[in-house]
């Protein structure tokens, strides 16, 4: 097939139907909700002086010193509030805009130490979804629509450009390595890396003793090296074959899981926000079922209900934002961990389930 | 398009990918050496070699990328992409930071992810640590990880270090920044009658083989504050 036309299949591509939206909305948002992104807070950053304020250039640089307790506590209580929106689909471009904005705000706060944090595409899936009519089931709006009340926007297909988002990410780092000597076969980079980590910054997870003190081979080191920066640079190198994409991000996903054991380093609940490339989502049958259940229980059906389960949840996660204590290392290590697990084992199961279906099954769908 | 147009950007994408290919074989210290390096080991074309190594190859793909999409350009004009321009754009933009990071590897925008400093990897590993001495009105020495306190600081073993560099920052200690480390350090220590602290930067270089083995250690004050 000709580039051009290779080029205008990716961009016309939307794989998503707008049940389909609604459900990564609805996943995307209880993800962060209840785990590492949702319930930390950030009135700690107000009791260091402005001698630990070095921004980078960013919104943080307007600023001489860092914020005043009250915007920090205010921060705290109003992000929940708008992930709850998102949740329940409350004027969900606007929500999800805000929600954004408001993370890349607080982000340019915590980064001010130094970077920090490897929560990037967070808020830039909010901020791109918000564009792409995720809103429009199973939602509040949903049920504004119905009885007119809500004017209705123009959506998006943004899936071609969070694919580029996120493959031009990963191919930064890849390139960086590709270029730096992370291939040079005389210097295993991973295992320098892994040395130098474990060495001075303290970062042990469960596979890292066992690498540095028992793989000797340079062989395995040399391919552990090679295949890192290949599933770096495939994404953007595969963005317009949607079936071999598919593939190279369900490897980064791994690959997250490999990090995060080896390394210590943990990138959250990421690879459930890759599972917009892995699921199939129109030959998905579990994704099917929980359209169904979605309709069932649609929210628009329900409402005094689900705004009585959004001041609930709302209650819970005040309580566990100040009631627990979760600044202790280990706390926020089990949270990562198990963020990373569910997402990686949802991205796992969606990633196999083509491959479990029964032909006859597929043949009776189409 | 016309046959020598066509051979023309065949030649010019085999030569980008060959000098890509020539920048991944490059040896290790000669990506991480600085000029002074290069000379003392060539002293005849030590300069030569150091700027080709560090800036033409990047200038030559730069030019080669310029010269295919100059002599494709009508091609690429004729283009009938929906929203062509937004991803040309959008693409455009993320090279630019991406450039940008090279250059100041401590911005990280938002898509982007890390550039390990500034993608080179050295043989050796260089490692800062910052240390606090604090002297009380009797004379008595105590030494403090700067680490130890910033116990307030929610994040992860790893990047409590990194900000236990900031002690090192040669900003002048202003009054709150004072209050804070005295406070901290008569709690941590149970000290009352701080005198002094000494702010000591730490430098030390590790060779790697197999583990890491500490060759050189050299310690800086950087800092005296007085109470």
């Amino acid at each position: 097939m000709k580039i051009n036309a290779q080029f205008n299949n990716w961009i016309n591509r939307n794989p998503l139907s707008v049940e389909h939206l609604a459900l990564f909305r609805i996943l995307f948002a209880t993800f962060y909700l209840f785990t590492f992104g949702g319930i930390y807070r950030f009135d700690w950053m107000a009791s260091f002086p402005s001698f630990f304020y070095n921004p980078p250039p960013s919104f943080g640089s307007l600023f001489d010193s860092f914020p005043n307790v009250y915007f920090l506590h205010g921060v705290n209580l109003v992000l929940p509030v708008l992930a709850i929106f998102v949740l329940m689909g409350y004027k969900t471009r606007y929500t999800s805009l805000l929600f954004g904005l408001l993370l890349i705000v607080n982000s340019s706060f915590l980064n001010s130490f130094g970077k920090i944090s490897h929560s990037h595409l967070v808020p830039f899936t909010a901020l791109i979804f918000a564009f792409s009519g995720w809103g429009a089931k199973f939602s509040f709006d949903e049920f504004l629509n119905k009885r007119k009340l809500h004017i209705k926007k123009r959506d998006f297909n943004v899936v071609p450009f969070y694919a580029l988002i996120i493959s031009f990410a990963f191919f930064t780092s890849g390139f960086s390595k590709l270029i730096g000597g992370w291939l040079d076969i005389n210097y295993q980079a991973t295992r320098y890396l892994m040395c130098a980590n474990a060495e001075f910054l303290d970062r042990y997870n469960l596979l890292t003793s066992f690498f540095i003190e028992q793989v000797h081979s340079r062989i395995i080191w040399e391919i552990i090296d090679w295949t890192i920066v290949t599933i770096e640079i495939a994404p953007l190198l595969l963005l317009f074959y949607p079936k071999y994409f598919r593939i190279s991000m369900f490897l980064i996903a791994t690959f997250h899981v490999g990090v995060y054991f080896l390394l210590n380093i943990s990138f959250g609940f990421y690879p459930l926000l890759y599972l917009v490339f892995i699921i199939r989502w129109s030959d998905s049958s579990t994704i099917r079922r929980m359209c169904e259940i979605g309709e069932k229980y649609n929210i628009a059906n329900y409402k005094k209900f689900y705004i009585l389960l959004a001041l609930l949840i709302y209650t819970i996660y005040i309580f566990i934002l100040y009631g627990v204590d979760l600044k202790a290392e280990e706390g926020q290590s089990i949270n990562l961990l198990i963020s990373l697990f569910i997402s990686y084992l949802l991205a796992f199961y969606f990633f196999c389930e083509p491959l479990f279906k029964k032909k006859g099954n597929s043949d009776k769908q189409l | 398009m016309t046959q020598k147009k066509k051979i023309l950007t065949r030649l010019l994408l085999v030569l980008t990918f060959v000098i890509i290919l020539g920048l991944i074989l490059t040896p290790v210290w000669w990506k991480s050496a600085s000029q002074s390096d290069f000379l003392l080991w060539y002293p005849y074309f030590g300069n030569a070699l150091y700027l080709i190594v560090h800036y033409l190859v990047y200038v030559l793909i730069a030019v080669n990328i310029l010269i295919v999409v100059f002599v494709n350009f009508d091609k690429i004009r004729r283009l009938d992409i929906n929203a062509r321009s937004f991803y040309i754009f959008s693409f455009i933009i993320l090279i630019t930071q991406f450039v940008y990071c090279k250059f100041y590897p401590e911005f990280y925008p938002a898509v982007m992810m890390p550039l390990f400093d500034g993608g080179q990897y050295s043989s050796t590993v260089k490692n800062t640590r910052a240390e606090i001495i604090v002297v009380d009105l009797n004379q008595k020495e105590y030494r403090v990880n700067t680490k130890d306190l910033l116990d307030d600081f929610v994040g992860s073993r790893p990047h409590k270090d990194k900000v236990s560099l900031t002690f090192l920052n040669p900003k002048e200690a202003d009054k709150s920044y004072r209050d804070w480390l005295k406070l901290k350090l008569t709690k941590l220590l149970n000290v009352k009658n701080i005198k002094s602290i000494d702010i000591i930067k730490i430098d030390q270089t590790y060779s790697f083989h197999k583990k890491m083995h500490l060759e050189k250690e050299v310690r800086t004050k950087t800092q005296t504050i007085l109470f």
